[in-house]
């Protein structure tokens, strides 16, 4: 355990010092989230979500360099194709008959909230007078209790990776502040969810220090779900 | 956000007062019940000297000072099974929040809090966990409140590595006190001042 803790912390540590490393960091940031590499994963993945008709796709690969709004609303736009995700996972869950009342309990709370993020997050797309990216199809593997719940702790443990490691690079207060008051409750979910599998809630070694996930690895560990 | 429907959580608890309110006033309650009564001036004195990240980070030290304390104290009481297997782990994780507070409180250029004298109205199992889970939820709902001010990136990913932590340990002691872990569809934010006051009554001037 002593080795994993100041390793992990090590490795907190080092992310922390990288993205404190210049004033302009977080400007820094968006400018690469604004880049090829996850503009192009982020558009890519979209194209195969298909479904949804490519005029009422948002344009998210811009080549033009992001200025501090769209760069928030490329961030708003990622976190809404998350909550999508898990807003379908969760219908399908429940409708599938195959938890037991406990769980299915569970899934019906958490399906909820992950709906009223989807609700909360367009909403806040529109009103920047951007336009929400498409619904994409999903498709779950969900073939008994255990496997599902093991899913669910997989897809909220990531949800809340994905908001942490992009809650730096938002420039808005509001918009930071939203995202805040998710990533906590997705943090929730999580660990509610290890618990019921048999996990540690807090699965980060001795750290003390959650891990964050980059956008373009969370897309990457996404597209598995997205059905083309 | 705003416009959002009343949840069933915040009709239950009450009377026409906001969520983190009632848990403000339940963390007050627990103290004054111990008998530790008016909120005195430490805390005030204690961050009266800086603005900034740095003071944001002050107070983030001080609340896991407040948390490390609270597990320490707790695991004397003979806690068992799962519940002490937590309060293990979670003592664990609020001194390391501890570690990289101070170190980031030192690199803003300020001086760390000193840590106070905590003493906690928890005399067994049940005690732990109900004012565990109210103190968890009070400290995520604090760093979200605080998170948007702070002006440094490195701040703030440190504190949202810290809070997402804070979260799953409410969740987890919301789950061991039979309550639902996630409350709400989205967290609360309580401010720096109210926090303070709440947790006056548990510092021993």
């Amino acid at each position: 355990m002593e080795h994993s803790q100041s390793e992990a912390r090590a490795a907190g540590t080092g992310a922390m010092q990288r993205l404190g490393s210049d004033d302009s960091s977080r400007k820094r940031f968006l400018k690469m989230a604004g880049g090829t590499a996850v503009a192009g994963a982020f558009a890519a993945l979209l194209a195969s979500c298909g479904g949804g008709g490519d005029e009422e796709k948002a344009e998210v690969d811009e080549a033009a360099p992001s200025t501090a709004q769209t760069g928030d609303f490329k961030i708003l736009n990622f976190a809404l194709m998350l909550e999508y995700l898990e807003s379908d996972f969760y219908e399908k869950v429940v409708s599938g008959g195959m938890l037991s009342r406990e769980a299915l309990e569970m899934a019906k709370t958490f399906g909820e909230h992950e709906r009223e993020h989807v609700d909360t997050l367009e909403a806040a797309v529109k009103e920047g007078g951007e336009k929400p990216v498409a619904r994409p199809r999903t498709k779950f593997p969900l073939e008994g209790e255990e496997q599902i719940l093991g899913l669910a702790a997989q897809v909220e443990n990531l949800g809340a990776a994905a908001y942490l490691g992009a809650a730096g690079l938002i420039q808005s207060e509001d918009v930071l502040g939203t995202a805040l008051s998710i990533h906590s409750i997705e943090a929730r979910h999580a660990a509610a969810l290890n618990i019921a599998t048999g996990k540690e809630p807090v699965p980060f070694g001795d750290t003390g220090l959650a891990v964050p996930a980059e956008m373009d690895a969370v897309l990457r560990m996404v597209k598995p779900f997205i059905a083309t | 956000m705003t416009d959002r429907p009343l949840q069933p959580m915040d009709a239950i608890e009450v009377h026409g007062m906001t969520r983190s309110a009632f848990i403000l006033q339940g963390a007050l309650g627990a103290g004054a019940l111990y008998g530790a009564g008016a909120a005195g001036p430490f805390v005030r004195r204690a961050f009266a000297q800086e603005g900034g990240d740095a003071e944001i980070l002050n107070f983030a030290l001080m609340l896991q000072y407040l948390e490390e304390e609270f597990y320490s104290q707790a695991l004397e009481l003979g806690l068992t099974g799962d519940v002490k297997k937590l309060a293990t782990a979670f003592r664990g994780h609020e001194q390391a929040h501890i570690d990289t507070l101070t170190e980031a409180v030192t690199g803003a250029g300020a001086t760390p809090v000193k840590k106070p004298t905590f003493e906690f109205p928890i005399e067994d199992q049940g005690s732990f966990v109900t004012l565990g889970m109210t103190l968890e939820d009070t400290g995520v709902q604090a760093f979200n409140g605080a998170g948007p001010m702070l002006t440094a990136n490195e701040a703030l990913a440190g504190a949202g590595m810290i809070v997402q932590v804070e979260a799953r340990h409410a969740a987890a002691l919301r789950l061991a006190a039979m309550e639902e872990p996630a409350p709400d569809a989205f967290e609360e934010t309580i401010e720096m001042k109210d926090v303070l006051e709440a947790v006056e009554p548990f510092i021993q001037k």
